[in-house]
């Protein structure tokens, strides 16, 4: 473990008393409770912590908060791993683990520099330009390489341990940011008794007050906090980023709930993502310093001076021992006393000739040097700095000039002025404009329901900040239609008056010294775009704001350009000779900062990723230990497996005992659905394409209804209980959309109907008896009631009772065999099953799941999901003939549509294997062998013509290129290998259906380069009289 | 009749979980099967048959789908324009079917769906921190006040969440649709953990 070299005395808000060991690209550092991990590595003397995104240059730490562009670590390790955050943020933790990024193999040793060395072949768009020769297929070979080397960071893919939690909040007023401009706002609003959320990104409150050496700021603080203790209706919210601002006045929040521990604590989640609505939002958001441009700013040891003033005062560091401060403005001059009074030889060079009476007599005082007029032309050194080149400068008339002094340094902190952060007013699609005066994007309109305040409206003086915040906080109080507090104490006492400012030099950018090699110069730093590319990308027509930033990247990393945006602008202007108003600015999207998935996902992880419908009966499966599937959101029971079976083991001995004897299977996931009232019945005869008037009380119909358009939406069963009341059933996937589709309908285009419908899907459980022996069980089961045909014929209803528990039998069959469907209240769901189980015992029952349910459909060629896929029409699905000609139905007038009456449409058939080998999978398209051509998809067959060749001619086969093109005439619905067939076989759609059976035909599948030949077959392949049913 | 099965039974466990605290922030009980009638009719005459109820029931029919009423052992939400849901026990349940068949069909028709929701009482210091963990409602007082009611969302389920009278900590009930009452426990006890919580009996 090494000592903390630059490490001051005393002074800062580190708890001395609790000092923290950490690591950092393998070798242990210690800091204190209280260091981010930035202010720990450069008390520890560490200057460089990485290497840039494309030149791989080496970088140090540049500011002390959320706008490090440069100081992008990977945290932690396994599923907690965590690439890509910035140093200035991590709060430093006893055990962290931290690692470089973009370096190989080292940091200080990185191979990928000698990209560095290269600039030119790199610039902005230059996998437009270099890599796309010499032959056309050349950047596809390029790109491998390229993509290899891009990014920054690597992800994991071990499960991530931690849990993340979402969370909804209501306030009357959001205060964003708890400076000295939101600490007064919350105070104020809380003492007129607002609802507030105070929401900090930091971990204490404070904002730039943290970074002060002034006493007088820090009582301020202590009473401010004081006080906002004793304000029951103000909630505080620390290590929590406001990152997203929604309609509504929604915000998305995301708190940092366990990220400063090594592991979260108990139960706790490691961050938890918060919707919050408003009524009104204070955006107390501060500033942002940005620097000026010249040569080789980039260097470790370059950074912000407000940055440098930070790790001073709050984090007692001193970055470094011979400093120069280079600015446009008065606000460095107080990092240069503070870093002075730290004990740094400090000199500050300005831009600006005309220094104010009042700083010369502070740096005098201080003993710190001024050179005034001057500018820093370019920084000196290879992995940190260690000199800068002094330039003559005239900021009204900028040229190059000749280095008039180099100045040895280890720490250079810029200041080119401040940027308000107006990033959530952006999202809400608010346009920063220009203030020539400040030298600073500002607000123009600010939307309903937002006020800004603080450094946010462009103050840049404390006192001006707080009175800000509580004129802000005024306005909201009213607007939430109270009156404001009024006291005899203010709520929060001013500091004294702000020190008169001189004006700022709005300079941008330094020409590079007329002598020795100029250095590139950063715009971005952490997308590595020099001012050369913004030149670059102007030269080559790119003049609109928009265009540059995509083409040269500017702007589009994580730091989302916070520290470059105003200084590209600049350049931009001057090279397309436009004030900078006028060249506009880009669009800030959420979120304001990174966001990790798992915070958005919350719980909604695994089995929670869409909440899962169980059944009645599902407790029994699982303890059978069914495999389970998904249906939608409904956990099925897939396949009931024996020791030692396979899947298709298993559904094959399910389906033979539906044949053979008898099978139970559970379809509580159909859609039920309750239709009442004294037009039910002139409703269901408009929503079914079949006549629904006439069904006597005590049946069921099958029914198919359509679309608006005449396409089939869905098929069920309606079975009339009483006069007025039908109980509806619907397939799995459509309960929901047809529950919608009746509901639209009663509700917008037969309001005159007295109907009513209700979803009653959870409200029965439903279970089939299916096979010849279906009746024998039934009647064990519901005792004492007549199962006679006669009394209970096919798509008959009757009502009775197993023992105690009430029970709706249907008989209707999906197998094609004798079979019941038998409902009973959710809550009996499980004894009646029971019952079957048990009594069924002597009768050799079989439960079977969803896969033997599937495969006895397609063995009797009955449609669902599959085919009814919201393509198909009736006639499609071979049920031209159920829809009425004597009455309207809905979707009735569009199905007669030239389009669907086509007689080449594909339609229903059934499909095997012509040669018994090969594979049909669903998906499949289906070809006509007779329409090959020779233009096939692989690499090594020659490209002749396009006019059909004889089919004879050339074997084609996957290997060679299907030698297929288009769409086909038609595509495999369902597939599944057939117990009854021992042999597989499918459901498809063909043009001209059954006049092709026994044709054979192509079913391609591209994914896997398949061709498999295919018999067409009528679609009913067992029992096609429909036999079985009355057995 | 046997006793319906909860559509909880596999997984309700009774005891403190989550973050030790004394007393548990939050309380969570399932609670016993209750009648749950549905009542629809159409505009010309739910008028009057809220009349008919209202003299009935001697409590006033709600005007809104927002507030509750109740008298006795029977609440009664308005979750539709022209549609009462009556929550009572077994022999309210058995009295209201005798009186609603008085009714004729033209006027209103009744749709049983008790089984359909299985129902989960939260109460406890935190029971708004908690439901706010996943329901977009502003649950404080002045927003939602004792006998309110919603129909909302939470983790993606249908929920009707009540507001019940209680003399000190906050409570609520939630009607959740039994294909989803594992998934939506599962989601409610891991939101509590951090809190600290208690499973009660049910015939608590």
């Amino acid at each position: 473990m090494t000592g903390q070299a630059r490490r001051l005395a005393a002074g800062g808000r580190i708890d001395r008393s609790r000092p923290v060991s950490f690591r950092f690209d393998g070798r242990t550092y210690s800091g204190f409770d209280g260091d981010t991990l930035a202010s720990a590595l450069l008390a520890n003397g560490v200057a460089l912590v990485g290497r840039s995104f494309k030149y791989h240059r080496p970088r140090g730490i540049y500011s002390a908060g959320i706008e490090e562009p440069n100081a992008l670590v990977t945290l932690r390790g396994e599923g907690r791993h965590e690439p890509n955050i910035p140093a200035t943020r991590v709060e430093l933790f006893d055990g962290l683990e931290a690692q470089s990024q973009n370096r190989w193999p080292s940091l200080r040793h990185d191979v990928m520099s000698v990209v560095g060395h290269f600039p030119k072949a790199f610039a902005a768009g230059f996998y437009y330009k270099t890599f796309m020769g010499p032959t056309r297929r050349a950047w596809m070979f390029y790109e491998h390489f390229i993509r290899k080397a891009a990014g920054m960071g690597d992800p994991t893919s071990a499960p991530d341990p931690d849990r993340y939690e979402k969370a909804h909040a209501f306030c009357d007023l959001l205060v964003v940011g708890a400076g000295p401009a939101g600490l007064a706002a919350a105070i104020a609003a809380g003492r007129s008794g607002l609802r507030v959320i105070l929401v900090e990104d930091d971990a204490e409150p404070g904002g730039s007050l943290l970074g002060r050496r002034d006493g007088a700021v820090a009582d301020w603080l202590k009473r401010a906090l004081a006080e906002l203790d004793t304000l029951a209706s103000v909630r505080v919210m620390t290590r929590t980023c406001v990152f997203g601002a929604y309609d509504g006045m929604t915000f998305g929040l995301l708190e940092r709930v366990g990220d400063h521990l090594a592991v979260p604590a108990p139960f706790q989640p490691r961050q938890r993502y918060w919707r919050v609505r408003a009524e009104r939002a204070i955006l107390a958001t501060g500033m942002i310093e940005r620097p000026i441009v010249f040569g080789n700013n980039d260097l470790p040891g370059v950074m912000l001076a407000a940055a440098a003033r930070s790790y001073v005062n709050r984090f007692a560091v001193l970055p470094g021992r011979r400093v120069v401060v280079f600015t446009n403005n008065d606000s460095a001059y107080g990092a240069a006393e503070d870093l002075r009074a730290a004990g740094a030889a400090v000199s500050i060079v300005d831009v600006r000739a005309v220094i104010s009476e009042a700083l010369r007599a502070r740096t005098a005082e201080a003993g710190i040097e001024v050179l005034s007029g001057c500018a820093v032309g370019r920084a000196n050194g290879r992995r940190t700095v260690t000199s800068v080149d002094i330039v003559p400068f005239d900021a009204r008339r900028p040229e190059a000039a000749r280095t008039r002094k180099r100045v040895s340094c280890d720490l250079l902190a810029v200041s080119g002025g401040w940027t308000p952060t107006l990033h959530l007013l952006a999202q809400r699609g608010c346009k920063p404009v220009y203030d020539s005066h400040r030298a600073m994007l500002v607000a123009a309109d600010v939307p309903e329901g937002f006020h800004l305040a603080g450094g946010a409206a462009g103050e840049t003086a404390l006192r001006s900040c707080i009175e800000s915040g509580l004129a802000a906080a005024r306005a909201a109080v009213q607007a939430c239609g109270q009156a404001p507090h009024v006291s005899a104490r203010p709520p929060v006492e001013p500091l004294a008056a702000d020190a008169e400012e001189a004006a700022i030099a709005p300079v941008w950018t330094i020409p590079a010294p007329l002598d020795g090699r100029a250095g590139k110069m950063f715009v971005d730093l952490q997308h590595d775009v020099g001012a050369d590319d913004i030149a670059l990308a102007h030269r080559e027509g790119y003049a609109s704001v928009e265009h540059l930033k995509r083409y040269t990247t500017l702007g589009m990393a994580t730091d989302q350009g916070k520290t470059s945006s105003l200084n590209a602008l600049a350049i931009l202007a001057g090279l397309s000779g436009r004030a900078i108003g006028e060249v506009g600015t880009t669009t800030f999207r959420p979120p304001f900062r990174p966001i990790a998935v798992g915070a958005l996902a919350g719980q909604e992880t695994g089995l929670h990723f869409r909440p899962i419908r169980r059944s009645p009966m599902h407790d029994w499966h699982d303890q059978q230990g069914a495999a389970l599937t998904t249906t939608g959101l409904w956990l099925r029971p897939w396949y009931f497996p024996e020791p030692g079976e396979t899947r298709r083991d298993a559904y094959a001995r399910e389906s033979a005992a539906v044949r053979r004897s008898v099978g139970l299977t559970d379809v509580s996931s159909l859609g039920k659905i309750d239709v009442q009232g004294p037009d039910a019945a002139e409703f269901l005869n408009r929503v079914y394409v079949n006549g629904f008037l006439k069904l006597p009380v005590g049946k069921a119909r099958y029914g198919v209804m359509l679309r608006p358009d005449g396409i089939v939406l869905d098929d069920g069963t309606v079975s009339r209980i009483s006069d007025h009341h039908y109980f509806m059933t619907t397939t799995t996937a459509g309960a929901g959309k047809v529950m919608a589709h009746l509901e639209f309908l009663l509700q917008t285009a037969w309001p005159d109907l007295r109907v009513h419908v209700t979803s009653v899907t959870s409200q029965w459980a439903g279970m089939a008896v299916s096979g010849p022996k279906s009746r024998d069980l039934l009647a064990r089961v519901v005792e004492g009631t007549d199962l006679s045909e006669a009394a209970l014929p096919f798509m008959g209803v009757m009502h009775g009772h197993a023992g105690d528990v009430p029970v709706r039998i249907l008989r209707v069959s999906f197998s094609g065999e004798r079979a019941y469907e038998v409902y009973t209240p959710a809550g009996y769901g499980m004894a009646l099953w029971q019952m079957f189980c048990d009594r069924g015992a002597a009768l050799d029952l079989t439960v079977y799941g969803v896969e033997a349910l599937g495969a006895l459909r397609i063995e009797k060629g009955h449609v669902a999901g599959p085919e009814l896929d919201g393509r198909t029409t009736l006639a499609d699905v071979g049920l031209a003939r159920m829809a009425s000609g004597g009455k309207p139905f809905l979707g009735g007038a569009l199905a007669k549509r030239e389009g669907l009456g086509d007689a080449s449409r594909p339609q229903l058939v059934g499909l095997e294997l012509a040669n018994g080998a090969g594979t049909l999978r669903a998906g499949a398209i289906l070809c006509d062998p007779a329409a090959r051509y020779r233009k096939a998809f692989a690499k090594d067959s020659a490209v002749l013509s396009d006019h059909a060749p004889d089919p004879s001619a050339v074997d084609f086969t996957a290997a060679n290129g299907s030698g297929h093109l288009g769409h086909g005439i038609g595509f495999v619905s369902s597939v599944t290998w057939s117990p009854e067939l021992q042999r597989n076989i499918a459901l498809g759609f063909v043009s001209g259906g059954s006049s092709r059976i026994g044709e054979e035909i192509d079913a391609v599948f591209p994914l896997r380069s398949e061709l498999t030949k295919v018999r067409v077959t009528p679609p009913h392949f067992v029992d096609p009289e429909g036999v079985r049913l009355h057995a | 009749m046997p006793e319906p099965r909860s559509a909880l039974a596999s997984t309700y466990t009774v005891g403190a979980f989550g973050l030790k605290q004394e007393p548990a922030a939050v309380v969570l009980r399932e609670c016993t099967p209750r009648c749950l009638i549905q009542l629809s009719g159409w505009p010309d005459s739910f008028g009057s048959i809220c009349e008919r109820i209202t003299s009935h029931l001697a409590v006033r029919v709600p005007v809104d789908c927002l507030t509750a009423s109740a008298h006795d052992d029977v609440t009664i939400f308005r979750v539709g324009p022209t549609r009462l849901w009556f929550v009572c026990d077994g022999d309210s349940g058995r009295r209201l079917r005798d009186f609603f068949a008085a009714f004729g069909a033209t006027d209103a028709v009744v749709t049983e769906i008790d089984h359909s929701r299985t129902v989960i009482r939260v109460r406890g210091p935190e029971a708004r921190t908690l439901l706010n963990r996943g329901l977009p409602i502003d649950l404080e007082n002045g927003a939602f006040p004792e006998h309110v009611f919603v129909q909302s969302v939470i983790h993606h389920v249908p929920v009707l969440v009540h507001r019940l009278p209680s003399q000190t900590d906050p409570v609520f009930e939630l009607y959740v649709p039994r294909e989803y009452a594992v998934t939506f426990w599962e989601w409610l006890t891991e939101a509590a953990a951090p809190l600290g919580g208690r499973v009660e009996g049910t015939e608590a």
